[in-house]
């Protein structure tokens, strides 16, 4: 039996996920056992565990579900909390981890991200298609209602043409002995950065990279702010290149390694008099201004 | 609702302040946005349609080829003007900006995207061109609406000796030789053409370019004689060649429409035969900018 991509809804996290495209892929690691003597064997026995891939590409919305990841994932208090669940065409797993996720900003273009979700388990479940109607009225955020500021410790853009967002992380599953499932899972160094195309060519670029940040505001049609995605950090490259019939192209790449947006803050304190500000915990990521 | 008649639809355009109707014999506008539509697996049907480019116009119209003054350094009319200045513009800067063009109510600001001249025996010579029609910044590609031409329509009785024709039109300097058959053709017609290649930059956050760039231009000459020789050259020898067309009566000296092809090569030769004519060759000359 043959299906279609309109028979296999994407799931994750039980959110329906408006993708355009997605696959999942599982993988076994295998290698061949030979013996001593031996140059040939029919033995093939794993060396580490079973997991596997979830990648999808979709167009975002509005507030975007998976940036919340970005900064949370693997962090305290929400090491526990950060996992994601996957359910593509009835094949399912219940724990995966955002390994990368990258947003491109295009002009005139639909605003368009993509993921891939890690997990260290059997895929369960079985194909089993849906028949359902597209849902209408549908937002679908646009990259001419974008803002964009940057801020620059050298030099001046004028003029932001197009560029990406790119997140990635290192997660490894931690095994215990005679388990093919981990028992807990290690998160490592995770970066940002963000890749534009800029109207200022020069070849700036110190030893220790060269402080910048960019913030690209996605709106509706009606200019509400609804998507925020900032990389401040340094910039760690510049390229310029040009080719017969274009025009010279200036790309920036800035990279930021601090993404933890549960930094504690204190907001007000409570004097002697009694009288109270909030004192609390919030973000301090990007997320800032956002609607909720 | 308006109704116009064609007489009240006259097309000028306008360049840094020179104006000039041109007697067009058709004219076409165009306006269109880029709607694509969006789906998603799992489900059945489209999302909806989405914008995926910015608003984008088109105008052409076709017309009399005309000698109504120099433009520009450039006798002829406006277009040719146009043509020539941007295919010359080899040491100017690459970023250009469009030409304002009025058409029935509506204008905007253009690029010319194509031109092209046809001279034939005995006929009067005809011109066509295309402009493209981006927008800038915060500016629409086009605007306006459908109304009468706001203004004097031109007086056509000024031009009679300034439409360019065929009878008037020497293109011997166009013909083929064979030196070793000892024949020089005789030219029956030409039709010139030249595209340019414009390249607008959007940027996020704008709808409307924030600068467009002039890049290439490619031009053809294709000339209608009577001799074909087989010896076309892997790679002929470049010449520069001017193309001169005269009004009814003849230009006055120094009057005359020229068009000048640099670097030009032959790229293709052809002959044909239809009932009740001659045999006909074809030959092709290129030049790029």
């Amino acid at each position: 039996m043959v299906y279609s991509a309109d028979n296999s809804k994407l799931l994750v996290n039980d959110n329906e996920i408006l993708a355009s495209s997605a696959q999942i892929s599982l993988g076994t690691s295998l290698s061949p056992k030979y013996l001593m003597t031996q140059r040939h064997t029919q033995d093939q026995v794993p060396n580490n565990g079973i997991g596997g891939k979830l990648s999808f590409n979709y167009h975002i919305t509005g507030k975007d579900y998976f940036k919340e990841f970005i900064t949370g994932q693997g962090e305290i208090p929400f090491s526990g909390s950060q996992q994601l669940s996957g359910n593509f065409g009835g094949l399912y797993f219940s724990s995966g981890f955002l390994t990368s996720y990258s947003v491109n900003f295009s002009p005139n273009s639909p605003a368009s991200a993509s993921a891939t979700v890690d997990f260290f388990d059997y895929a369960r479940g079985v194909f089993s298609p849906v028949n359902q109607p597209a849902p209408s009225d549908t937002q679908i955020l646009n990259m001419t209602h974008a803002t964009i500021e940057g801020e620059f410790a050298t030099g001046a853009v004028d003029n932001f043409i197009a560029g990406t967002y790119n997140y990635s992380s290192e997660v490894m599953p931690v095994y215990l002995m005679n388990e093919t499932i981990p028992s807990d899972i290690s998160f490592g160094a995770k970066t940002v950065n963000i890749n534009f195309e800029v109207d200022n060519p020069t070849g700036y670029l110190p030893i220790s990279g060269d402080a910048a940040k960019i913030s690209v505001n996605l709106k509706n049609s009606s200019s509400t702010l609804l998507e925020n995605f900032t990389c401040s950090g340094v910039i760690n490259n510049r390229n310029l290149a040009s080719s017969a019939g274009d025009y010279i192209k200036q790309t920036v790449n800035i990279t930021q390694n601090n993404l933890s947006a549960t930094e504690i803050y204190v907001g007000s304190v409570i004097d002697d008099a009694g009288n109270s500000g909030s004192v609390g915990v919030g973000t301090t990521g990007s997320e800032q201004g956002l609607p909720s | 609702m308006a109704t116009v008649f064609y007489d009240k639809a006259a097309v000028e355009v306008t360049h840094n302040g020179v104006s000039e109707q041109l007697l067009a014999t058709d004219c076409s506008l165009s306006f269109s946005n880029a709607q694509a539509p969006l789906y998603a697996i799992g489900s059945k049907g489209t999302l909806g349609q989405f914008p995926a480019g910015a608003r984008q116009g088109d105008l052409s119209f076709s017309f009399l080829t005309t000698i109504t003054g120099t433009y520009f350094g450039v006798n002829g009319n406006i277009i040719n003007s146009l043509a020539s200045g941007v295919k010359a513009a080899a040491s100017n800067t690459s970023e250009v900006s469009g030409v304002e063009i009025k058409f029935a109510g509506v204008s905007g600001s253009g690029y010319l995207n194509s031109y092209g001249v046809g001279v034939q025996s005995n006929s009067v010579s005809s011109s066509s061109c295309g402009f493209t029609f981006f927008g800038s910044g915060t500016q629409l590609p086009m605007s306006g609406r459908l109304d009468d031409f706001a203004g004097q329509t031109i007086q056509t009785g000024k031009l009679a000796t300034g439409v360019v024709h065929g009878r008037y039109t020497n293109l011997d300097n166009f013909a083929t030789s064979i030196t070793a058959g000892d024949s020089a053709a005789n030219v029956f017609g030409a039709d010139y053409s030249i595209s340019f290649n414009h390249n607008p930059v959007y940027k996020v956050g704008q709808e409307f370019p924030m600068t467009c760039l002039y890049t290439n231009a490619q031009e053809t000459l294709g000339i209608t004689e009577d001799v074909f020789q087989s010896g076309l050259a892997f790679d002929p020898a470049a010449s520069n060649l001017t193309l001169t067309l005269s009004g009814l009566g003849g230009s006055p000296a120094g009057t005359s429409m020229g068009i000048g092809l640099s670097g030009v090569k032959q790229v293709s030769t052809a002959m044909s035969a239809g009932m009740d004519d001659i045999v006909r060759t074809q030959k092709n000359l290129t030049a790029v900018y």
